[in-house]
């Protein structure tokens, strides 16, 4: 049934012109982002609750069957597809695609109003591996933060694009990473992690002072206290690796940032059993592949929990969801790791449960619910590993979000069933960033033992991880999941299809063809009281690429350096 | 201190006294300074121990450096070559390519947009062509 919710007619396109400049934004700040009004998306999660929830409703389960294509915008030179969350305050669209061109655009007609193509180190760009892709913008006190590439955190002018400040924070040059992940903003400070992982580095987290740009502190991920340097054994922390390349949230309570931590380098160890004494990096290697909770203000650890010490998968804790849930007088969050396992948290990030979104795992036996102990780990010797390793390397969850949403009490995550052949092998230390990255193996794609890959939204209660529904895809979806008030689920698939579900029973009700894979963000915001979905397509890049060689089909012809972003309202 | 060049300092052979050596005696020096600020530190090891590419625009001389392409298959490369170069991946399949080498050559060098690094700054002419042998020698691997 198709609902006129307004007068359509000159008036209302005045009007939306005038909501959508930026004449008429209200200052974004902390407490705006806290209280998340329906019509905006004011930081990559949706708000600092991290739901991906919008509670818009105008678009529902009885009119959804006529959602259609408002506009698109072609952001050109999408190497790698689109990745990034689009943010939407009063009326304006912000988002970026690859080389962090970054746009702010009428989101009732996609009208731009300004872009900014950063002048970036194109030698630079050219040496990486983990570029040019970006994957959004934050939000606050007049100005659109954006990191590069090479290294540099950028405040724009809200309203015109101009460069406010301009900061470098890390030498790309000489460590070959970047940004590549969407700052964060939150009570004067701007927060943004660089990539790490696979180089050797000590993988900072930066807090920047959001009015002049100046760095107020750097926290290192990498062995950053005399108690984390013990866990490298033989000056292994000169190897490096972690990382936080995925915005966190804030907890404004406690006045602290949550952040998750990527990988150790090499990705994989030969230390066989005997890890805490053995191998390329002896110890648990603190902070990598760890939940962190940073004062804002000064940067200084406040508490932690290591999610898989001595990580010798790449199964990391990079994903940047902490979703913030109060039940029963307990305030909980919930982090999805890499490998599957979901964390669940008190606010001082004790452990309060742990559940596994894959049905193929092996890289541990179990993870224990109380302790969040690792329960019979898989460490290899060099050599062949016999018995496939699974999840894949691109994990049993993307770093891409899934969503809650308060009112099915629900939590809509993708899972990813896939696994590996490995040959592990005993790498000389790299601790010079030149050649790029230090896996340490030989690795193949592989099915699941006795099935096929495939992928699935579950819908679960995001503390106990009882599953309500599952749908399955041929394909792992990569794309962020995004619930609403109007009682449904939208995934951004790999072939191109957008899909949107009943959050109660998981009935698919509608999908639309983006005509290329998903791997970015879906939000929702309002115009003068009319609904949009815009969501990111274009494929490309770590995980994404592996599809054409493995699946062939529509991803044979799929490129991998095109984009669009489409925005979709009710005819 | 004499700076060494980028591939000696990454795959610095375990069996080169000289160079474990000096590796250790930086080591140690490093240990030394951690008091300092981690800027300074950085700045310190940036200049006393690895050549920035400004000081050193040409690639590495190959003298007596013998690259472990096995290795470097392992830690980079393998990455988008599975398998060791043996099955497509991300990229594709090098085992029996058809390509010939000065189109191998000129892709290690350059890269291509978005899909593969340039390495041209990491490798020599020597290097690359050790690569290019590598490749060529690729069989399947038993079991």
């Amino acid at each position: 049934m198709r609902k006129q919710w307004l007068n359509p007619g000159l008036p209302v396109l005045v009007a939306a012109t005038l909501a959508a400049s930026a004449a008429w934004a209200q200052a974004v700040d902390t407490a705006r982002i806290e209280s998340a009004g329906q019509n905006d998306w004011l930081t990559y999660h949706g708000s600092y609750k991290s739901y991906h929830y919008s509670p818009l409703s105008q678009i529902n389960t009885g009119n959804v069957s006529n959602l259609g294509v408002a506009w698109i915008h072609i952001p050109g030179r999408s190497t790698r597809g689109l990745q990034s969350m689009p943010l939407a305050a009063d009326g304006v669209l912000y988002y970026t695609g690859s080389y962090s061109r970054t746009f702010a655009l009428n989101g009732a007609t996609g009208e731009v109003i300004w872009s900014y193509f950063p002048e970036l180190d194109e030698a630079l760009v050219a040496r990486q591996t983990h570029s040019p892709y970006n994957r959004g913008v934050a939000l606050g006190e007049g100005k659109v933060y954006v990191g590069t590439m090479d290294g540099r955190l950028i405040a724009l002018d809200m309203k015109s694009g101009k460069v406010m400040w301009d900061t470098k924070l890390i030498d790309s040059q000489k460590l070959t990473v970047g940004f590549t992940g969407a700052p964060l903003y939150a009570k004067g400070t701007v927060v943004i992690g660089s990539q790490g992982g696979e180089w050797p580095g000590r993988g900072p987290i930066f807090g920047v002072d959001a009015a002049t740009g100046k760095k107020k502190w750097e926290f290192l991920t990498v062995a950053s206290t005399d108690d984390a340097m013990k866990t490298w054994g033989n000056d292994s922390w000169r190897t490096g690796g972690g990382g936080g390349w995925m915005p966190g949230t804030f907890d404004a309570e406690n006045n602290t940032i949550l952040w998750g931590t990527a990988n150790p380098a090499p990705l994989y160890d030969w230390s066989g059993a005997d890890y805490k004494t053995q191998g390329a990096r002896p110890g648990d290697n603190l902070y990598t592949t760890s939940v962190i909770a940073l004062d804002v203000d000064t940067g200084k650890l406040k508490s932690y929990h290591q999610e898989l010490p001595h990580d010798a998968w790449d199964f990391d804790s990079a994903v940047g969801e902490f979703v913030m849930l109060d039940r029963d007088g307990q305030k909980y969050v919930v982090h999805p790791n890499k490998s599957g396992y979901i964390f669940v948290y008190d606010r001082n990030l004790g452990i309060k449960n742990v559940w596994r979104i894959t049905q193929n795992s092996n890289f541990v036996k179990d993870i224990d619910p109380k302790t969040g102990e690792l329960i019979g780990r898989r460490d290899f010797p060099a050599g062949k590993v016999s018995e496939p390793l699974c999840p894949h390397i691109s994990g049993g969850v993307s770093w891409n979000s899934g969503s809650y949403n308060p009112k099915t009490g629900l939590y809509y995550k993708l899972g990813q069933e896939w696994c590996m052949t490995l040959e592990v092998q005993k790498t000389t230390p790299i601790v010079a960033p030149q050649a790029q990255l230090n896996i340490g193996a030989d690795f193949k794609i592989a099915p699941p033992p006795g099935g096929e890959i495939y992928g699935h939204l579950d819908a679960r209660d995001p503390i106990t991880g009882a599953k309500k529904w599952e749908v399955r895809f041929p394909e792992p979806p990569l794309g962020s999941v995004m619930s609403t008030g109007g009682n449904l689920v939208f995934v951004p698939d790999s072939r191109g299809t957008v899909h949107a579900y009943d959050a109660d029973s998981g009935a698919e009700l509608w999908s639309h063809g983006d005509g290329t894979g998903h791997q970015g963000g879906i939000i929702s915001y309002a115009v003068n009281g009319k609904q949009y979905i815009a969501v990111v397509a274009g494929f490309g890049g770590m995980a994404s690429d592996d599809y054409a060689p493995t699946f062939g089909g529509v991803y044979k012809s799929m490129p991998r350096d095109d984009g669009a972003l489409v925005v979709y309202s009710l005819k | 201190m004499t700076p060494l060049p980028p591939i000696k300092a990454q795959l610095m052979s375990l069996g080169a006294l000289d160079s474990r050596e000096v590796g250790l005696a930086r080591m140690r020096l490093a240990r030394n300074i951690t008091t300092l600020s981690t800027s300074i530190l950085a700045a310190f090891l940036t200049i006393s121990v690895w050549p920035s590419r400004a000081q050193q625009p040409s690639p590495p001389a190959p003298d007596s450096e013998q690259l472990d392409v096995g290795q470097l298959f392992a830690t980079t490369c393998g990455w988008c070559h599975s398998a060791g170069g043996r099955a497509a991946g991300k990229g594709p399949q090098l085992m029996d390519t058809k390509r010939d080498d000065d189109f191998l050559r000129i892709r290690i060098k350059n890269g291509k947009e978005g899909a593969m690094p340039a390495f041209g700054a990491v490798f020599n002419d020597a290097q690359i062509d050790e690569i290019i042998k590598y490749i060529r020698a690729l069989k399947p691997s038993e079991g």
